[in-house]
C-alpha cells in the first residue's frame, strides 16, 4: 500500500544517525524545557532556531519539532508537582494534578500525563498521515465568523472550568478579555490601556500572568500557611497509574485525543484552547462534576492528551498548505524559509522525503519521550520530599529567570509580580484563575474574528447565523448557556460547596 | 614583616596599574582603519523567526567572508520594531552595532505614529534585496484583470473587500495608493499575518488580497490564487505574466528594501568597507543565489542612492498617511 511505502521511505531517512541523534536532543530539550516554568516551546525554538541553519532540513525540522511536543511532555510536571505550568497549555493540569499530588498520588499523576501524551500523540500522527488534506480543506472553510462563534463557544465552556461560584468565573473572565485588549489594536492601529509604556504596547503577555497568578501566587500562599501547611503526603503510594486510573482514564484520553487533534488544526487553535476544551467537556461528561478540581485522574489525562494531539493537528495546515496555524508552527516554516524550503500545497509531492521524515520522527520522538519520562517520575516526586522553606525560593529563582528570558524585558517580570499578588488574594478569597487565563487567550481571537466578521458584512450581525458552520456552533453555545438555568437540562448545580 | 608587607602592597598596586592601563581605551584613532577587528552586532528589531531573520540570512551567512568578522543577530523585540530601532538609533557610530533595516520600521513606522527616532538618525550601508507585494483573486474570481477589477469596484463601492497582513503595513500602504490612483473604494480587513491574509483569500472569505509575492508565490503556482499585478517597476522574475500596477497606469510602487543601517555619524570609510563587501559578494555571486533561494529579490544599491530612497520614501508615506488618515493614536 502507497501508506506503507511512504513510512517506509520516511524511517530509512529518519534511521540516520544525524536524525536519530536530531530527534533526541530535540524531545530532551523539549522536556527540559517544558518542565523549566517560563521557558516555552516558543521561546526555545526562537533561541535554537540559528543553530539549526546549519544543519539540513530535515534534521533542523526533526530538533525543532521534537523541542515543540516535548514540551508538551514535561510542562505537565511542574504543574502536578508544585501547582505552577510549566508552559501555558498545563495550565489546566494545574487544578486537578496538583490536588492528586497533595493527596500522595502525584506518581500516578504524572504517569496518566505520560501515558496519555503518548496516546495522544501517536493518535494525532496517524491521524496528521491519514486525513491531512481534508481536514486541511475543511479548514480553510472557517472564515471570521465561523471563528467568531467557535471562540464565543469556548468562552461558554467557562462555567465548566470553576469549581465555586458561577458567577465569580464570569467575572474573572471579564477581567481576562479587558486584560486581552490592552496593546495595539490589530484592526486599526490604535494603542488601548498602554499608558503610553512601548512594553504594554503588545498587551500583557500570556505567559507572565499565569506564572503569577499560579506560581508566584500559589507560592504567597503556602508561605502564609506554612504554619498549618500540611506537608505531602510522604508515602508516595505507586509510582505509576493503577488500574483503577486506568480505567477512569481510557475515555477522557480518547475523547482528549480527538478533539485536540481537531482544534489543533484550526489556525488559531492550538494546545491551550484543546486543554480547556478536554477539561470543560471531561467534567460535564463526568458522574461526579462536583469532584473536579480536587484530584479527578480525567481532569488530568484528558487535558494531556488534547494538548499533545494538539501539536500533531498543529502541522496540519503548515504540512498541507503552507499555513502555519500558530505561533510555533511560524517558527518552523520560518526555519524551512531560511534553508529555501517553501511549504505550501505542493508539499508533500515536492519534498516527500522532508514530509514523511518528520512524521515518521514524530512517532519516534513520542516513544523516546514516554521511555524519557517514566523513569523519571521517581525522580520528581523527591522533590516534593524537599522542605517547603527550601523548595519556595527555588521555584521563585525559577520563575524570576523564566520570564525573564521570554523577551530579555524586565517589565515581564513586574507584570509576573503583580499578577502573583494578585493570584494570591485571588486564592484567598476563592475567585478561580483558569476562567481569567482562558479568557485573555481568547480576548483578541473573539475580538479580531468579531470585528472582521462585521467588516465582511458591512455591519451586519445576521452574517453569524447566514453562514452554516457559523450557525451551528451558535446554536451550541446557546444551549451550554441556556443548560446552566434549566433545571431539567442540568447535571449539577451552579453552585457547589467549597473544599 | 614590615618590608614584606611592603613589597606585597607594591606588587598589588603596580599589577593594579597595570590591568588598569591595559584595560584602557582600546585606541579609537586606528579603528577605521582596521574595521572590523571583532564581531559586528546587527540588531532585529522583531521576535526571532519573523521576515528580517529570514531576509538577512545571506548577510550573515556570506559577508563575513568579507569581512573577516562574524556578523551576529540581536534580537530586541517590542512595539512593533520600535524599540530595536530607537536602540540602534543610539547607538555608538563605530560601525560595530547596526540596523537591520527595513521599510516597515524605518519608514512606515515614523510616518504613522510617534516614535523616538528619525529615518533621519540613520545613514544607509547598501541594500541588498527588495521584497514586493502582489494584489491576488481567486481563480474563480469574475475578473482575469485589474482593469475588469476596477471597473467592477467603480459600479460598487464599498462592496468588494481586500485583506493584508496588518493595518498601516506597506501591504495596506499599496492597496490604498492603489484605491486612489484607480479611483475605487474597497473594504480593508487585516489579519496578523500574509498567510492568514492569504488563507482568507483562499477560502473565499474575502475578494482580494494584498501579500508580498514570495509569501504568495507557492499558492500562485497551485492555482489557489491568480495575481493581477505586482507593486514593483519592473515585473516579477518569476511571475513574467504579471503586470505592474505603473504598466497599467496606476502610480503605485511600493517596495519593501532591506539593508543595513548604521547610526548617523559613522565614518565614511567603515560605510564604503561595509559597501564594497555587499559589492564583492553581488560580483561573486554569492549573495544574489542566497537571496534568490529564500524568496527574495537581489537589489544592489549603494549607501548614497540607499539614503535619498528612504528620504523619498519618507516623504511619500508621510504625505500618504496623512491623506490616508493613517495614525496610530
Amino acid at each position: 500500500m502507497d501508506l506503507l511505502h511512504n513510512l517506509t521511505l520516511g524511517f530509512s531517512i529518519l534511521l540516520q544517525p544525524a536524525n536519530l541523534f536530531a530527534c533526541f536532543m530535540g524531545v530532551l530539550v523539549g522536556t527540559l524545557v517544558g518542565v523549566l516554568p517560563g521557558l516555552g516551546p516558543a521561546a526555545a525554538i526562537s533561541l535554537l532556531l540559528p543553530t539549526t541553519y546549519k544543519l539540513s532540513p530535515l534534521t533542523g525540522i526533526i530538533v525543532l519539532a521534537g523541542i515543540y511536543y516535548g514540551a508538551m511532555y514535561g510542562g505537565s510536571t511542574t504543574s502536578i508537582l508544585v501547582n505552577i505550568p510549566g508552559e501555558s497549555a498545563s495550565v489546566v493540569t494545574c487544578l486537578d494534578g496538583y490536588q492528586m499530588a497533595r493527596q500522595g498520588r502525584a506518581g500516578p499523576a504524572l504517569g496518566i500525563s505520560a501515558f496519555g501524551s503518548f496516546i495522544a500523540g501517536t493518535f494525532s500522527i496517524i491521524a496528521l498521515m491519514l486525513m491531512a488534506p481534508p481536514l486541511a480543506r475543511m479548514a480553510l472553510k472557517f472564515g471570521p465568523p465561523e471563528y467568531f462563534s467557535l471562540m464565543l463557544l469556548g468562552l461558554m465552556i467557562l462555567s465548566y472550568l470553576s469549581s465555586g461560584s458561577m458567577a465569580k468565573a464570569w467575572m474573572m473572565a471579564a477581567l481576562g478579555i479587558f486584560l486581552g485588549t490592552i496593546g495595539q489594536d490589530r484592526m486599526v492601529g490604535t494603542l488601548r490601556f498602554n499608558y503610553n509604556l512601548d512594553v504594554l504596547m503588545d498587551g500583557v503577555g500570556l505567559v507572565p500572568v499565569v506564572m503569577g497568578l499560579f506560581g508566584i501566587g500559589e507560592v504567597l500562599l503556602n508561605i502564609e500557611r506554612s504554619m498549618t501547611r500540611e506537608i505531602f503526603k510522604t508515602h508516595i503510594s505507586n509510582l505509576l497509574p493503577n488500574l483503577r486510573d486506568w480505567a477512569k482514564s481510557i475515555l477522557p484520553i480518547i475523547r482528549g485525543s480527538v478533539l485536540g487533534f481537531l482544534l489543533g488544526v484550526l489556525p488559531g487553535g492550538g494546545a491551550i484552547i484543546s486543554s480547556f476544551a478536554s477539561y470543560a467537556m471531561e467534567k460535564k461528561l463526568s458522574r461526579n462534576p462536583e469532584k473536579f478540581g480536587t484530584g479527578m485522574i480525567e481532569g488530568v489525562a484528558g487535558p494531556e492528551s488534547a494538548n499533545n494531539a494538539a501539536t500533531g493537528g498543529a502541522f496540519v495546515p503548515l504540512l498541507t498548505m503552507g499555513i502555519p496555524s500558530n505561533a510555533i508552527m511560524a517558527l518552523l516554516m520560518g526555519a524551512l524559509l531560511v534553508h529555501g524550503v517553501r511549504p505550501g500545497p505542493f508539499f508533500v509531492k515536492e519534498y516527500p522525503d522532508l514530509f514523511w521524515g518528520v512524521i515518521t520522527s514524530m512517532y519516534l520522538g513520542n516513544a523516546m519521550l514516554l521511555v524519557l519520562n517514566l523513569p523519571l517520575i521517581g525522580l520528581w516526586v523527591k522533590i516534593l520530599k524537599v522542605p517547603y522553606p527550601l523548595l519556595f525560593p527555588l521555584i521563585i529563582l525559577f520563575c524570576l529567570i523564566g520570564v525573564f528570558s521570554l523577551n530579555n524585558l524586565v517589565s515581564d517580570i513586574y507584570v509576573m509580580v503583580i499578577f502573583g499578588l494578585l493570584g494570591y488574594l485571588m486564592k484567598k478569597f476563592e475567585y478561580d484563575g483558569a476562567p481569567l487565563v482562558l479568557a485573555l487567550v481568547l480576548s483578541p481571537l473573539i475580538e479580531d474574528a468579531f470585528r472582521r466578521s462585521l467588516l465582511m458584512s458591512d455591519g451586519s450581525f445576521l452574517i453569524f447565523l447566514q453562514r452554516p458552520i457559523s450557525l451551528g456552533f451558535m446554536g451550541v453555545a446557546i444551549f451550554l448557556v441556556l443548560s446552566n438555568f434549566i433545571p431539567w437540562l442540568r447535571h449539577r448545580p451552579t453552585e457547589t460547596p467549597q473544599e | 614583616m614590615e618590608s614584606r608587607k611592603k613589597f606585597k602592597t607594591f606588587c598589588f598596586l603596580a599589577f593594579s596599574c597595570i590591568l588598569f592601563l591595559s584595560w584602557g581605551d582600546r585606541s579609537t584613532q586606528a579603528a577605521e582603519k582596521d574595521y572590523p577587528n571583532k564581531s559586528i552586532t546587527l540588531i532585529n528589531p522583531y521576535a526571532p523567526g519573523g521576515g528580517i531573520d529570514i531576509a538577512y540570512r545571506p548577510i550573515i551567512d556570506i559577508l563575513p567572508d568579507y569581512l573577516g568578522q562574524k556578523i551576529v543577530i540581536s534580537h530586541k523585540p517590542g512595539a512593533t520594531g520600535s524599540i530595536g530601532t530607537a536602540f540602534a538609533a543610539k547607538a555608538k557610530p563605530d560601525g560595530y552595532t547596526l540596523l537591520a533595516g527595513s521599510t516597515s520600521h524605518v519608514n512606515l513606522a515614523p510616518a504613522t505614529r510617534k516614535v523616538p527616532y528619525t529615518p533621519g538618525d540613520f545613514v544607509s550601508v547598501g541594500t541588498f534585496a527588495k521584497a514586493i507585494d502582489a494584489l491576488a483573486v481567486r481563480p474563480d474570481a469574475p475578473w482575469k484583470t485589474l482593469q475588469e477589477f476596477v471597473a467592477d469596484a467603480k459600479k460598487n463601492p464599498g462592496k468588494y473587500k481586500f485583506s493584508t497582513f496588518g493595518v498601516m503595513g506597506a501591504a495596506h500602504f499599496c492597496m490604498e495608493l492603489f484605491d486612489r490612483a484607480a479611483g475605487i473604494k474597497a473594504g480593508h480587513i487585516p489579519y496578523n499575518s500574509d498567510s492568514e491574509a492569504l488563507t482568507a483569500a483562499i477560502g473565499g472569505h474575502t475578494d482580494v488580497v494584498v501579500a508580498t509575492v514570495q509569501a504568495a508565490i507557492p499558492h500562485l503556482s497551485s492555482g489557489a490564487l491568480r495575481a493581477l499585478a505586482v507593486s514593483d517597476t519592473v515585473r516579477y522574475k518569476y511571475l513574467p505574466d504579471v503586470p505592474t500596477f505603473k504598466e497599467l497606469g496606476y502610480d503605485v510602487r511600493v517596495i519593501i528594501w532591506f539593508g543595513m543601517l548604521a547610526p548617523k555619524g559613522t565614518p565614511r570609510e567603515i560605510i564604503d568597507k561595509l559597501w564594497s563587501a555587499q559589492k564583492k559578494g553581488f560580483e561573486e555571486n554569492k549573495l544574489p543565489a542566497i537571496i534568490e533561494r529564500i524568496g527574495m529579490i537581489p537589489f544592489l544599491r549603494p549607501p548614497e542612492e540607499m539614503d535619498k530612497i528612504i528620504r523619498e520614501d519618507h516623504e511619500l508615506y508621510t504625505k500618504a498617511a496623512k491623506e490616508f488618515g493613517f495614525e496610530i493614536k
